[in-house]
């Protein structure tokens, strides 16, 4: 399958600010993808690029093969759904969705039907005669998608979609939005700084960086096989120990010798991160072959969870462990109780970058 | 709280009503009256003035003055929206110092810049000398003492007004909807026929207000840059006071000015506040 839109080499520049700073991705057609990064990362100036708002001081895009780097936005079958949403104040739901049609020179019945099809995608129909200041966040999103959607464009840009939303809605539009694209076939870029919402919906994420790509690939790929420790910290929650790679383990100051995956892949005495996701970590109340002794310095109950903060007898340091609520030790985890913890060679990640 | 705010206002309040309120009302009170023989004012109540006042030859010199009122605002949106648009789009730090620069012409007297354009427009002035020179012209262009000079100079007086209020408009409008418009397909043209300009019609009827207001009444810029040749609703005034000693019709003249002044504010204030509310309501 050829991709869909291609992104070569692209960089862009705002005086010494390097935004975005050579950045090599495909989409392919059909495709939920996310670009994810902190704030400053270059994903919205990316973004932006796609859309035709910034011109790239090098490098080129393409859409379905051909080149489209120089065309002006409004000539490219690329639609945005902005972060604010955009509506214009001044005209209807039905306006608002009409007006992209309309530069199309689509009049009449044809426009309507199109709208209200669109409209009802997105379960407005009801409000297609009120004007955006009447409605709610949540409509006004909708109004949004259903603008940018009606037109039909090949990509799809959605800038921080859900981020005005509160968490319940939230959860709920990021459903909606994945069945809307399903539906539609179109394929979505989402801008987000949101991991959950990228691991949530995306077939594919693209962490940036710094104006890069630290990591593309799946949602699982990312959250489990992260390949610098940028892309370890930022993608969930995860536990580093500083040391060097020595004979069959993994040497950590004050803990000795830690096992960990893919020794082979790292040459002798290499500095590196080990990362290990807190719910790997196992924990009992028993002393066996491997654990380390743990003194519970806090916990937090998170529901279906507990995260319990620890430090590990001798070195100090610190771990944080994650388990279900359901876990035999969750109902008596409390400060000052001594536990033994470890973890399986599979589930410690060597990083040196 | 309500007491000390009526304190605050006091000051304010007391300088209006001594003023502005009674001398208008003052005005009012005088149209009603007969002129005396000797220039005087005779106490005799009477409604002539106002009928005077709908006269097909008074009548004539207000629809005059609307006319050139009209073109002043008309050349001034011209001047002013491009004006406004490209110092809102300027970086933020940039914008104060090209609005003082707009500002800049009210720190010298209105009458010392309207003479300044007799130097620029009469026939021997800078536009026919440097023309002539060129050897674009053979005959100095009859640049003064016509409307063509009474326009120029109301424009060139009242575009900092115009300007003023189009630039809180349109700031306040940001990039983000001309950029969803031209995300949907228009382009530069119909993004500003169907978005920026609906959007900015409380800009452009402030300042067509001020612009028109501030016109209509004016006497000094007809006077020096017209010539004296015609007459405007200002000049109408003027002369009633002075030249005629016929205080109770010019008071009725500019009773009658005031209060299609305060009709258009009227209006203006009432399409701001509606607009202002539907924003707050979207905010």
């Amino acid at each position: 399958m050829s991709a869909l839109l291609e992104i070569a080499g692209v960089a862009k520049s705002f005086g010494t600010i390097r935004a975005v700073d050579g950045i090599d991705l495909a989409v392919a057609p059909n495709e939920f993808f996310a670009l994810l990064g902190p704030s400053g990362c270059g994903k919205t100036t990316l973004l932006r690029l796609i859309a035709g708002f910034e011109h790239p001081d090098r490098g080129t895009i393409r859409l379905d093969g051909a080149d489209i780097t120089a065309t002006p936005p409004n000539k490219r079958p690329i639609n945005l759904m902005f972060q604010s949403y955009a509506l214009f104040p001044h005209m209807t739901v039905f306006a608002n969705v009409a007006y992209g049609l309309e530069m199309e020179g689509l009049r009449g019945a044809a426009l309507k039907a199109r709208v209200e099809q669109a409209l009802g995608l997105v379960q407005l129909s009801d409000q297609a005669s009120r004007k955006p200041h009447q409605l709610s966040g949540g409509q006004k999103q909708r109004v949004a998608l259903a603008r940018a959607l009606v037109k039909r464009p090949k990509l799809l840009l959605l800038d921080e979609p859900l981020g005005a939303l509160d968490k319940k809605l939230r959860e709920k539009m990021q459903i909606e939005l994945k069945r809307l694209q399903q539906e539609t076939g179109i394929a979505f870029l989402v801008v987000t700084h949101d991991q959950e919402e990228a691991l949530t919906m995306a077939d594919r994420i693209a962490l940036l960086d710094h104006g890069k790509v630290a990591q593309l690939g799946r949602p699982r790929d990312l959250y489990e096989r992260p390949e610098s420790r940028f892309v370890a910290d930022f993608v969930g929650q995860m536990n580093f120990f500083e040391g060097h790679r020595r004979g069959s383990g993994f040497a950590v100051a004050g803990l000795g010798l830690l096992p960990a995956q893919d020794l082979d892949a790292v040459p002798e005495g290499t500095a590196a991160s080990l990362a290990v996701r807190p719910e790997r970590v196992v924990l009992s109340d028993t002393a066996q072959p491997g654990a380390f002794a743990a003194e519970v310095v806090g916990s937090a109950y998170m529901g279906q969870d507990l995260v319990v903060h620890l430090a590990l007898a001798g070195s100090g340091l610190p771990l944080v462990a994650r388990l279900p609520a359901s876990h035999r030790l969750a109902a008596d985890i409390e400060r000052g109780r001594q536990v033994h913890c470890s973890w399986a060679a599979e589930h410690a990640r060597l990083l040196v970058k | 709280m309500t007491s000390n705010r009526l304190l605050l206002l006091a000051p304010g309040l007391a300088w209006l009503t001594a003023l502005l309120i009674i001398p208008c009302g003052l005005i009012f009170v005088l149209g009603f009256f007969e002129r005396g023989v000797y220039g005087g004012i005779d106490y005799t109540l009477t409604t002539e003035n106002f009928a005077r006042a709908v006269d097909p030859l008074y009548a004539g010199i207000f629809l005059y003055s609307a006319r050139i009122a009209l073109t002043a605002v008309v050349f001034s949106l011209l001047i002013g929206y491009p004006a406004a648009t490209c110092i809102a789009k300027q970086p933020k730090r940039r914008q104060m110092p090209l609005l003082i620069l707009v500002m800049m012409p009210f720190w010298s007297n209105y009458l010392i810049r309207t003479y300044a354009w007799i130097v620029l427009l009469n026939r021997e002035g800078l536009i026919n000398g440097a023309l002539t020179k060129l050897g674009a012209i053979s005959e100095p262009l009859p640049l003064l003492y016509n409307d063509f000079a009474i326009v120029t100079g109301l424009v060139y007086g009242y575009v900092p007004f115009m300007i003023l209020a189009l630039y809180s408009s349109i700031s306040k409008l940001g990039p983000e909807l001309a950029e969803a418009s031209t995300d949907l397909g228009a382009d530069s043209w119909r993004t500003f026929l169907r978005i920026t300009l609906p959007l900015t019609l409380p800009g452009i009827a402030a300042g067509s207000v001020f612009v028109f207001v501030l016109s209509i009444g004016n006497f000094v810029t007809p006077d020096l840059l017209g010539g004296g040749k015609r007459t405007m609703l200002g000049n109408l005034i003027y002369d009633q006071f002075l030249t005629a000693r016929d205080w109770p019709f010019g008071a009725t003249l500019a009773f009658l000015l005031v209060a299609l002044m305060m009709v258009l504010l009227t209006c203006q204030a009432v399409f701001v506040h509606r607009s202002a509310t539907q924003e707050e309501a979207r905010a």
